[in-house]
């Protein structure tokens, strides 16, 4: 195993790599921008270095910067995490060339996979199906005329994009030429490349993906689906595992193609291959993802694997530890993402402070998170702040965990999209596992309105926390025993200890 | 002793009555009396409410003219009635005619101003583009206008709030 590791990366998947390491008893470092210093992924961490300024192009995707702390430090190991570099085969390079682990594919397999157009080809030579699309944008002109031939909607995807992002649906031929400078330009400032092409825009289809893992020696394993077809703005917002749709013959299907996916790619390590599935159970090869992804937990708990530190065992050149006939699945679990987005006000970034800040826990919950009190949600990074996963021994199960779980979660001073999922999960259409790509749109309708209890009791608590602020001379009048105002200001203060306790606390600072 | 305040949530205004004494608080909301305790946790601004024995936990910050109260996973944003209509979100509602003014919804870097001062508009077109959380935010015009002044430039980073454009 190796000596020390490093974690490239920031947020819950920081911490949650470093859980392993913790496990496997190696020791871990953590690298951190200016606005991240009292972060809770640095103070998990055994080390910690400043690797730069708060924009990622300084810090989080400075490959200079993190391979300098690596040395410093002495580490033989880095895990990207998702994210920022996790899928840069230069830094992938890189790491090796300074003779340090990459928890990862080879370089070789991340360009060939991350580049989404060769992948593409890649897939059809090996008899997968893919999306019908075209290869690389080069000339406008020639992309509008692919459109027509297609069909609209198309989909306008960045070449290096993946995880959603540098994506665009457009409906005509006016909408394709604006799509295709901002998608661009998009795909530039996430990617480092503005390459593009387009995909037909299928409709309705689910979101299915397959997790693989494959070591050093040839043996590759699949762990079963996740379906993610509960999406915003083609961001993942819901996954479950497994998918309600697939049964055993499709999952046998699906299971030949990410395996023959990740053995023509000569994969290494954990991957993810997406696909669409239409109504007529007919799937389509997506893309392949070549790192853990956002939402591997809920394959985790449904196959009693830990993902992350068996990446740490085959990256280390060991065998799995595990064959595909040992794997178990058990019941069902679900994930939904917390991000700060205010789902009253069409889901606009929040950005701020989280005053306070309670996560829900209880039977078979899990929440990977990084929040505390005083946790600043920054423009700068994506706006996740928690994952939430409930495991139940079905699927009815784990919904009913799960929208007992996000009632239990309490955080002020920023909006979330809380609310979102549960006015998703409280839907028939969701409960029957009636899901498809534009679900949200479809069905999507507004939060729930809070009970009308819950408005009364704000009500009551305002007017007593108001009254208790009213100026203590005011209340003099009731003083009985005739004591002195200065003696009853006191008191009173003490009696309103609440906000008096916040004013006091932040003039003692 | 009693205290008649009036409480402002979402735009509607309740009468509240609130006798305070050693044996409890009684609240008259609207017609109905509630016998209410709030109790501090320890932790600041965090309440164990008991309305009539239903009990609840509250997240209650104060702020300039009202308070802020979590229950649930819900915000109820009260106001105590010194200084409503002060708070301005999303720019506010477009009024038919005269001039309105494009305010950031959130804190970004400006990455791309489509308009000049000068244009005209129509409702529903994208006038600036907004970066925030590595997405591309499109702010578009309420209604249609011409553009009077445009108070930001690509690379410029705002806060929410912050004015962006004026169309007249």
């Amino acid at each position: 195993m190796f000596k020390k590791l490093l974690v490239a990366n920031r947020g819950e998947i920081a911490i949650r790599v470093m859980r392993a390491c913790r496990e496997l008893g190696v020791p871990n470092v953590a690298v951190y921008s200016d606005v991240d210093r009292r972060s809770m992924h640095v103070r998990y961490a055994d080390e910690a270095y400043r690797i730069g300024p708060p924009p990622a192009a300084q810090s989080y995707l400075n490959i200079q910067a993190i391979l300098d702390v690596a040395a410093r430090a002495g580490v033989d190991a880095i895990h990207p995490g998702y994210g920022f570099l996790a899928e840069n085969a230069a830094f992938a390079e890189a790491c090796g060339a300074a003779g340090i682990t990459f928890v990862g594919p080879s370089p070789q397999a991340m360009r060939s996979l991350g580049d989404k157009i060769e992948a593409r080809r890649l897939m059809r030579h090996a008899g997968i199906p893919t999306v019908p699309g075209t290869d690389e944008i080069t000339d406008p002109q020639a992309a509008i005329a692919a459109a027509r031939e297609i069909g609209y909607p198309v989909l306008v995807k960045a070449a290096a994009g993946g995880g959603g992002r540098g994506i665009r649906r457009v409906e005509s031929e006016a909408e394709l030429r604006d799509a295709l400078a901002v998608a661009s330009g998009e795909a530039l400032s996430a990617f480092g490349n503005g390459g593009i092409y387009l995909e037909k825009y299928l409709a309705p289809v689910r979101h299915i993906e397959v997790q693989i893992i494959a070591d050093r020696h040839g043996n590759v394993v699949s762990l079963g689906e996740r379906e993610c077809s509960i999406q915003r703005r083609h961001q993942k917002m819901i996954e479950e595992c497994p998918s309600p749709i697939v049964n055993e013959r499709l999952r046998d299907r699906l299971t030949w193609a990410a395996i023959t996916a990740a053995r023509v790619a000569g994969y290494e390590n954990v991957g993810t291959a997406e696909f669409l599935l239409d109504s007529d159970h007919n799937f389509y090869f997506l893309e392949m993802n070549t790192r853990l992804q956002v939402e591997h937990s809920v394959t985790e708990i449904v196959a009693g694997v830990d993902l992350v530190a068996e990446q740490l065992v085959v990256a280390a050149g060991r065998r799995l530890s595990y064959t595909q006939e040992s794997l178990p699945r058990r019941g069902w679990a679900i994930e939904c993402r917390i991000v700060a987005e205010d789902a009253r006000h069409n889901f606009v970034p929040s950005v701020g402070a989280v005053s306070f800040a309670r996560e829900p826990a209880g039977p078979g919950v899990r929440v990977e998170s990084a929040l505390y009190d005083g946790f600043e949600v920054s423009m700068f990074y994506d706006s996740l702040v928690a994952k939430v996963t409930a495991w139940g021994r079905d699927r009815d199960e784990a919904i009913r965990r799960m929208r007992r779980a996000l009632s239990e979660f309490k955080i002020a001073g920023i909006e979330t999209n809380i609310p979102f999922h549960q006015r998703v999960l409280a839907g028939d259409e969701f409960q029957r596992g009636d899901l498809h790509t534009g679900f949200v749109q479809e069905h999507f309708d507004g939060v729930v309105e809070p009970p009308p209890g819950d408005r009364a009791a704000a009500l009551l608590a305002a007017a007593l926390l108001t009254v208790r602020r009213t100026p203590v001379m005011r209340r003099q009048e009731v003083t009985p025993d005739g004591s002195s105002w200065k003696g009853r200001a006191r008191s009173a203060q003490a009696r309103a200890a609440g906000w008096r306790t916040g004013g006091w606390r932040s003039s003692s600072r | 002793m009693a205290l008649k305040l009036t409480l402002d949530l979402d735009g509607v205004s309740h009468e509240v009555e609130v006798e305070t004494s050693s044996g409890g608080n009684r609240i008259r909301l609207g017609d109905r009396w509630y016998s209410v305790e709030l109790e501090a946790t320890g932790r600041p601004n965090l309440y164990s409410l008991l309305v009539d024995g239903r009990s609840y936990e509250v997240y209650a910050e104060g702020r300039p003219g009202g308070w802020d109260v979590l229950i649930g996973v819900d915000v109820f944003s009260v106001d105590t009635g010194r200084s409503r209509g002060a708070r301005e979100r999303n720019g506010g509602i477009a009024p038919p005619t005269g001039v309105w003014l494009l305010r950031s919804p959130l804190a970004g870097i400006v990455s791309d101003v489509r308009v000049q001062p000068g244009d005209a508009v129509g409702q529903g077109q994208v006038l600036l583009v907004v970066e925030s959380m590595k997405m591309n935010n499109e702010l578009s015009a309420a209604r249609a206008g011409r553009v009077a002044a445009v108070h930001v430039g690509a690379g410029d980073r705002v806060e929410r709030g912050a004015a962006l454009i004026q169309v007249e």
